[in-house]
């Protein structure tokens, strides 16, 4: 129960002193005779009205059944926590709490009433002990207090307080929380300007609490989901690769069945609420249809079926929600209550779902035939063997005559075990050998003729179950042998469609690079895309790959949301107007935008892409000689003459020298026979010069520069220009080095706004910081939390820095 | 609140394997032959029972925890901030005994002497059939500081006695606390971030001011 439970402390009743002072002998017997004394609460019934018969009217003697006995012989029943009197049928009197009590040696129960047995009272509700569950309640409250011109109040503080803090979702977590939680004073404080304080503060907060967050609406949400945005997705990840769960692998026994339906319809409703009252409510009644059974739930059933109910629920942000109920909640001070329950369990079943012991609970794999089984156990030769000793047989079978098909002959051919045989899914060997994961027998079964593209009786080829469950290796071969990247299933899904659902980002990073004919913009029979899919898991990465590779991002799907409606976190928010913007730029009419500038323009901002998995690889492997500082090695992959210290055309001796040095310049170029651009960048668009400015190395970088590579290529997903990562790793002399050339830009922002002046300034290293300066780099380019970067060098109480950046201000204001 | 004074609020957790019986103990503490009856649904997760001991109003909060082995690593989120735990096992089953072991080490390390520990052997109805020996059980409980019980849900033999053996203790430790930090409120005894608004007072003015805005 969330808000005030009523409660009173029974010495103070004058009922209940009543009966301890003057028939302490009736107490003895209750005792003795294990009967439960009423009370009525305090304030119904009147001094003079505490008769004998009446408190005899008070002490029921127990029995077995749920009717029993007054003292004074009169009969009352007991069910639901109401006490039904035969004089007044229809209106039970409820019990508020009971309480046993351990007093000078004696133990009794009491129960205490709403109002007194067997004397008509009017109903009265009283305020105070009201208990708000929902926001309805909240705001029925406020009005029967009479503070309806507050809530106009609360709202207009509410509305500026979004206007004013529109990067409420970069902030932190604390900071949200000391945000949110300063506004819930102001709130309150208006309340208590316009009236005195009584018992009824509590509930008081409670409302003006609740009333705060249905105010800031999804905003508040937003913020909550953008800060837990990587922590849902991960949980998004695992969820959806074990969509297939079943009842039975958690062990809940099938009689659980209907409950579990209905709890599951009340769940999925929590996100149409805002306020942490109506979702703790939610879940409340979530566990009330559970507890609607006759059967006894324990803690372990109660913990599986919720991890069922989350796995099973199409939401997206269980640990936004979490986060939201545990620390967002200002206005209750009781931790032992019944919410606390609810919520700590929604956290243990989140936590149980993160855990190893959820990752060994999956659909048992069982199979008779030994052709599957020797899948399964990873035996290669023995999959090999079953396969070819069959053939040889089948070749001199030992049939009647060549049409027989009497008992024995129809199953010596019928269970011959050959590459075109599936299970009882309809998935064929090959497609047996995707799902659980074993790169070698699927190049195995396609070296011998598995068709590659055939379907189940899901319409899933093998390269859907690639994608499904992210493994990139099989993948990589099933794209090599020409599967169809394209198919569609049963849901229109395609292999894309699968693994955005599931998070997979290395296999739809595979797919970009394998496939040319891959449709970006498939939609699926809900007139799902990927991006959409991918947006409502949270998946941010994806997001980025798919609009990077021109996914279209307004789209509408059946339930007319686009892309952009899915958006849960300011993160994917952003990049959809990002590219959106780049969109709409697209669009415009085509003579002042031929297409082909804009592609280039695009392009501008990042390397080239390697094109296929050799290319890929290749540059991996020199970013890695880069990181280990084999220059040989890397000159090698780029082209450039072996072992030099420059590359430059002028350095022969004179133009037609043929001493040994500029032979070896005229001769390499034949050697090495395809070399790397030195603009193309790895799958998270790093280039070489971005890892020669990361590592340090000068000399190589003073080379690529040379060699036209731009300096101001950016990377995927954090945007930075190789001067962000030279600052960042302080590399005063590839700082030097770069601003030098002449076409690099000081003043780019990265993916959080951050310019490289920010990031040498936030190092602490005063020489580069005077380097970017003298090269004319701005300090006045707030990033997108609005932090400036000389505010956070005062933050940080950097004073040498601070000192050099007020010069630099002051110089510029003169000027 | 109303009256609040002199009452306090103690959360109990009851920990132990599955299948030794904890769901049957709380459900039989807080369920007497009268409760059965107008209690119209079953929970046995989370119950509430008020007590009064002399004038002293105490509300128990008893938290069911989930017992098979794989959920074992979630027990700290329940435990946390309990003032009580109850560890039990099956006098028939050594293993359970031996879990009860861990539990009070994990419990001792995490929560140090803060939390009071009862340690209650249930299922005593099948005496014949038992297998830990009450003598090790109780030299135990004592060695580590916590009261050895035994009890059968079955019968209701122990399990009142248990909890309000459990509650005084509670109550002594608590006390024993405040008189240490007589300058403090009793709220003090649950930590937990909140905002707390003094009654007599309007809320103190905000203390920190949007960057945004500055």
């Amino acid at each position: 129960m969330w808000g005030l439970q009523y409660d009173e402390n029974v010495h103070d009743n004058p009922f209940f002193n009543e009966i301890i002072t003057h028939h302490g002998d009736l107490v003895v017997k209750a005792s003795q005779e294990k009967w439960v004394i009423c009370i009525p609460r305090a304030g119904v019934i009147e001094p003079s009205e505490i008769q004998v018969d009446i408190i005899l009217d008070h002490i029921l003697v127990s029995t077995a059944s749920n009717v029993c006995f007054t003292l004074s012989k009169k009969q009352v029943s007991i069910q639901n926590k109401e006490i039904t009197t035969a004089d007044h049928p229809s209106t039970p009197i409820r019990i508020l709490f009971e309480e046993t009590c351990y007093i000078e040696g004696l133990k009794y129960t009491i129960f205490c009433l709403d109002r007194p047995l067997f004397i008509s009272r009017a109903i009265c509700e009283d305020n105070r002990f009201r208990v708000l569950e929902t926001l309805h309640d909240c705001i029925d409250f406020i009005w029967s207090e009479n503070l309806s011109h507050v809530l106009i109040k609360i709202q207009k503080l509410c509305s500026s307080f979004v206007e004013q803090n529109r990067g409420l979702a970069m902030e932190n977590l604390q900071n949200q929380k000391d945000l949110i939680g300063s506004l819930f004073s102001q709130c309150l404080q208006i309340v208590l300007k316009n009236r005195t304080l009584s018992d009824d503060c509590e509930n008081i907060k409670i409302a003006v609490e609740t009333y705060m967050q249905s105010c800031l609406d999804r905003t508040l949400v937003k913020a909550v989901n953008t800060v837990t945005c990587f922590g849902d997705a991960t949980l998004n990840k695992t969820v959806r690769n074990c969509s297939d769960l079943q009842l039975r692998d958690l062990n809940i026994p099938l009689k659980f069945c209907d409950i579990v339906t209905s709890a599951r319809s009340e769940l999925s409703k929590i996100n149409n609420y805002v306020t942490i009252l109506d979702k703790v409510n939610c879940l409340k009644l979530t566990f009330n249809h559970l507890y609607s059974t006759s059967i006894c739930l324990t803690s372990d059933d109660i913990l599986q079926i919720l991890v069922f109910l989350i796995v099973k629920l199409n939401i997206s942000n269980w640990t936004s929600n979490l986060v939201y109920l545990t620390h967002f909640q200002f206005s209750s001070l009781n931790v032992s209550n019944e919410t606390n329950f609810l919520i700590t369990s929604l956290e243990a079943a989140l936590e149980f779902i993160k855990s190893d012991e959820f990752n060994k609970i999956k659909s048992s794999q069982q199979t008779e035939n030994p052709v599957f089984q020797s899948i399964i156990t990873n035996d290669l030769t023995q999959l090999q063997d079953l396969l070819k000793y069959k053939k040889s047989k089948k070749s001199d079978a030992n049939l009647c005559h060549p049409l027989c098909d009497c008992e024995r002959c129809t199953k010596s051919i019928g269970s011959s075990h050959n590459v075109t045989m599936f299970n009882e899914k309809g998935q064929s060997l090959l497609t047996y050998a995707t799902t659980v994961d074993r790169p070698e027998m699927v190049e195995f079964l396609i070296s011998i003729g598995a068709e590659v593209n055939s379907c189940d009786y899901f319409g899933k080829t093998s390269l859907h179950y690639a994608c499904a469950k992210g493994y990139q290796d099989v993948l990589l071969i099933l794209m090599n042998c020409k599967a169809d990247v394209n198919a569609k299933d049963h849901d229109g899904n395609t292999p894309l469609h699968v693994a955005c659902n599931n998070g997979h980002e290395n296999c739809v990073k595979a797919l970009f690079y394998t496939s040319k004919t891959l449709d970006i913009n498939c939609i699926n029979k809900y007139g799902d895309t990927p991006l959409h899919l991918a947006i409502k898991w949270n998946y941010v990465g994806i997001v980025r790959s798919l609009l990077e590779n021109h996914a279209v991002a307004n789209v509408p799907n059946k339930k007319s949301q686009q892309p952009l409606h899915l958006a849960q976190n300011y993160y994917t928010e952003r990049l959809l107007k990002q590219f959106n913007a780049h969109l709409d730029s697209l669009d415009e009419p085509e003579f002042t935008h031929p297409s082909a500038s804009t592609k280039s323009s695009h392009c501008k901002d990042h390397g080239i892409r390697a094109k296929g998995v050799e290319q890929l690889k290749k540059i991996d492997l020199l970013l890695k000689a880069i990181e280990n500082n084999d220059f040989p090695l890397t000159c090698f992959y780029l082209g450039f003459p072996n072992g030099s210290t420059t590359y430059d055309f002028q350095s022969k001796c004179h133009p037609l020298c043929n001493c040994e040095k500029c032979d070896d310049l005229e001769g390499s170029p034949d050697v090495v026979v395809e070399r790397i651009n030195v603009n193309t960048c790895n799958i998270d668009g790093f280039t070489p010069l971005h890892f020669a400015a990361k590592y340090g190395r000068t000399e190589l970088l003073r080379i690529l520069l040379d060699s036209q590579a731009l300096p101001n290529l950016k990377t995927y997903k954090t945007l930075q220009t190789p001067l962000h990562l030279a600052c960042i790793y302080r590399r005063l002399l590839v700082v030097k080095e770069l601003v030098k050339c002449g076409n690099c830009e000081v003043d780019t922002q990265d993916y959080k706004g951050n310019t490289p002046l920010y990031y040498a300034c936030v190092k602490n290293d005063v020489k580069i910081v005077e380097v970017l300066l003298s090269n004319g780099a701005s300090c006045d380019v707030k990033n997108y939390q609005g932090t400036s970067i000389i505010k956070e060098v005062q933050e940080k109480t950097l004073f040498g820095i601070s000192s050099l950046l007020k010069k630099e201000s002051e110089e510029n204001d003169f000027l | 609140m109303a009256s609040n004074s002199g009452s306090y609020n103690f959360k109990v957790v009851l920990l132990g394997e599955g299948c030794v019986g904890k769901t049957s103990l709380v459900l039989r503490y807080v369920e007497d032959k009268f409760n059965t009856n107008h209690v119209s649904t079953v929970q046995a997760s989370f119950l509430n029972k008020k007590l009064n001991i002399d004038g002293k109003r105490i509300n128990l909060a008893i938290w069911d925890t989930a017992g098979q082995e794989k959920f074992h690593a979630l027990g700290p989120i329940y435990y946390r901030s309990s003032n009580g735990a109850v560890l039990v096992y099956d006098i028939t089953d050594e293993d359970s005994f031996q879990k009860v072991k861990s539990w009070v080490k994990e419990l001792r390390k995490m929560l140090g002497a803060d939390i009071c520990l009862v340690i209650a052997g249930n299922k005593t109805d099948l005496e014949k059939n038992r297998h830990v020996s009450l003598e090790d059980a109780e030299n135990y409980a004592s060695k580590v500081g916590a009261i050895h019980f035994q009890t059968s849900a079955k019968l209701n033999k122990g399990v009142e006695d248990m909890f309000l053996t459990l509650t005084q203790k509670m109550l002594e430790t608590v006390e024993e606390k405040e008189a240490q930090n007589a300058p403090l409120s009793r709220q003090n005894s649950q930590r937990r971030n909140v905002v707390v608004v003094d009654d007599d007072q309007v809320p103190p003015p905000p203390t920190r001011q949007c960057c945004g805005n500055s």
